[in-house]
């Protein structure tokens, strides 16, 4: 009767990250407007240097898509909330589950949620350079496209990040539905953790940026981020499996 | 005990058999015919098929029904003769019984009772001619 | 077959009991009506079940395990009410074709044929369903999933007074069609009464009354006339229910221990007899006090 039991679980989380991924598109759409935003907003340069020498004038502009990935984790962290709330987790008890498929299935769906933003949001710098290249009288001086391995490296790296911020929002979406108090205490808890690890740090990176930002190998960094979804999912899961439908 | 053989609504089973002993009577259902189930009177009826079962069991009980095992309820045999006597010891009895209950509450004698029934049978026949 | 069965369970609510050492027990294959003031535990019941909330104590088991977190009950489970939440992004249509894929047993023709005959658009979103619709939607839901335990809490909120025969005709010619257990929940007994089998009353969280419901309907008597005689005729019986009509005239209802001699006598005395609908019965059975909102509005006299 085990095995039977494991392969109907099985079966039933497939069904219902099929069915999250119809009944949620709206997110993607959501997700492609607001880096569309973002990106516009990168259009016009993060930082621009001007010089006027004699009859010659030289405009700098830094580019960086880095607005399109912040707002990419910005949504992943907002979404993953959503997904915590009354209304979405509701749904499924209308039809076949049990806490534990609802939270696999929502987990599964946030993967492939983290894989789309991931991909988007680093592809998008190329984006604005196509539209720059066609639009202004740019010289690009860096290099148009960065080697296979360094896109792979990035990609990865992105996708792993917006996973985080996933993580991060189901665990907190979470914790505020088992008691109305974290929603207090969770921002309150993440700002003073920011604050006295930033006054700590002396001038120097914020170690809670750093941990994964400072991180030179990348083996460890993917370690890393995925060590800590494991926990924070995990313990969503755990912590959420008496829940009430009321 | 049941009590409500006149006083207003008859438990829906009871009307049901009655339903099925007028069938019999009328000859729509012969001796040894099936009856239909619990689930068709269920049907017809939109009442609980278990409803429909127990006024079969009803009848079945009076002898005015057998069962044979898997296939339903038929007829019995002398079904009809037996739900004439039937009505006539039960039915007319009660009825007789408040026809009485009503006499005495307004201090109608016998006589004048026996008057009114010659009366009204008189009536029936006139009426038949 | 036991489907349902309850040994002193309890939920609670820091000191307010729902459900106060319910023990009881639901056969298979039986339509049972699920009866009861607001408040007294019905949707409760129904939600533990369900397996939507979870036990305080006591003994749940549903097709013989507990239904909380079970995959098994799930599957085999239905609860329908008012306040079954669909996601939105999906249109009524898509939502048909979701439940395909969940439940095994899933008529879609059925499905079909009900949808249009209740005239619902297809491209329509839940939300946006008046009560009515969405009542009769769930309904939908409920009857073609063909669960082999389906719970209609308060099914028919909202519906127009044709919708709701037909959903109770739907109900009653799919049941004949498909055996399994149904329990429905209602505030409307008169309505429901020829479609049950059983009926099971709840009083303050616990069961007051578990009977078929021919019995139901031969439980208590009630006797109508002179204050006094009645008053003299209740004396040594159970009364469920008193009021007075009129100015000298009196109405009880009493359990239904009375033989044919006792009625004919209460007759002699010119006392009324009559049946007591169920739909009343429970009100009076399930009322806090013997008076009624009467003694509200009563100003001298204490009853």
């Amino acid at each position: 009767m085990m095995s039977s039991e494991k392969t109907n679980l099985f079966k039933l989380v497939k069904k219902q990250t099929v069915f999250k991924l119809k009944a949620f598109y709206s997110f993607f759409t959501v997700l492609l407007f607001i880096q569309m935003i973002a990106m516009f907003f990168s259009y016009f340069g993060t930082m621009t240097y001007g010089s006027t020498v004699e009859y010659v004038s030289i405009e700098i502009s830094f580019f960086s898509a880095d607005a399109v990935i912040v707002f990419s984790l910005l949504w992943a962290f907002i979404t993953s909330i959503l997904l915590t709330t009354k209304a979405y987790r509701y749904s499924d008890f209308t039809f076949v589950t049990n806490r534990l498929t609802s939270n696999f299935s929502n987990i599964l769906f946030l993967l492939f949620a983290s894989l789309v933003a991931g991909v988007t949001a680093f592809l998008s710098r190329y984006l604005i350079r196509v539209i720059q290249f066609y639009t202004t009288d740019v010289f690009i001086v860096q290099p148009f496209v960065e080697p296979a391995s360094e896109i792979i490296i990035g990609i990865s790296a992105t996708v792993l990040y917006v996973l985080l911020f996933c993580a991060i929002g189901y665990f907190s979406g979470m914790l505020v539905q088992m008691h109305r108090l974290f929603l207090v205490l969770l921002p309150v808890l993440y700002l003073g953790v920011l604050i006295i690890s930033d006054n700590l740090s002396n001038g120097s990176v914020n170690p809670v940026f750093g941990f994964f930002g400072l991180e030179s190998s990348f083996f460890m960094f993917v370690v890393k981020v995925l060590l800590i979804v494991v926990i924070l999912f995990g313990s969503a899961t755990g912590l959420t499996n008496r829940l009430e439908v009321r | 005990m049941n009590i409500f053989q006149s006083d207003g609504t008859k438990p829906i089973y009871v009307q049901i058999a009655e339903w099925i002993e007028n069938e019999i009577l009328t000859e729509k259902l012969k001796t040894d015919e099936k009856v239909y189930s619990q689930y068709q009177l269920a049907e017809m009826f939109n009442i609980n098929p278990a409803t429909a079962g127990k006024g079969l069991s009803l009848l079945n009980e009076e002898e005015i029904l057998y069962k044979k095992r898997g296939l339903g309820m038929f007829v019995a045999k002398g079904a009809k003769e037996r739900i004439v006597n039937k009505r006539k010891n039960e039915t007319l009895k009660q009825l007789i019984a408040e026809l009485v209950l009503e006499a005495d509450r307004l201090n109608i004698g016998e006589e004048e009772l026996f008057e009114m029934i010659r009366i009204a049978r008189f009536g029936r026949k006139e009426g038949k001619k | 077959m036991t489907v349902i069965q309850c040994e002193h369970l309890t939920k609670r609510y820091g000191k307010f009991h729902a459900l106060n050492d319910v023990s009881l027990t639901i056969e298979g294959k039986k339509i049972t009506g699920l009866i009861g003031r607001n408040g007294a535990g019905k949707t409760t019941l129904l939600k533990c079940i369900a397996g939507l909330y979870r036990k305080t104590s006591g003994e749940l088991k549903v097709f013989g395990e507990n239904p909380f977190n079970s995959l098994y009950v799930s599957e085999n489970c239905i609860y329908v009410s008012d306040e079954m939440s669909f996601p939105a992004t999906l249109s009524l249509e898509q939502l048909l074709d979701m439940a395909s894929v969940f439940y095994k047993n899933w008529d879609a023709q059925l499905a079909k044929r009900l949808f249009d005959y209740f005239s619902l658009n297809p491209n329509q979103s839940h939300h946006r369903l008046s009560k009515g619709m969405k009542s009769t939607f769930n309904m939908i839901v409920g009857l073609a999933s063909r669960c082999e335990l389906t719970l209609f809490d308060e099914p028919t909120t909202g519906m127009d007074e044709a919708v709701r025969q037909d959903f109770y005709r739907a109900v009653l010619k799919d049941y004949l069609q498909n055996p399994r257990t149904i329990i429905i929940s209602s505030h409307h007994l008169n309505e429901i009464e020829h479609l049950l089998e059983d009926v099971l009353v709840l009083k303050e969280g616990k069961p007051l009354l578990h009977i078929p419901m021919s019995e139901l309907k031969e439980y208590a008597i009630g006797i109508q006339g002179d204050s006094l005689l009645v008053a003299e005729w209740c004396q040594n019986r159970e009364v469920i229910f008193t009021k007075v009509i009129g100015s000298d005239k009196r109405y009880a209802v009493v359990k239904n221990h009375v033989t044919k001699s006792d009625i004919h006598r209460a007759k002699m005395e010119g006392l009324q007899v009559m049946p007591v609908s169920p739909s009343d019965l429970c009100v009076y059975l399930t009322n806090k006090r013997q008076g009624g909102i009467d003694d509200v509005f009563r100003k001298d006299e204490l009853v």
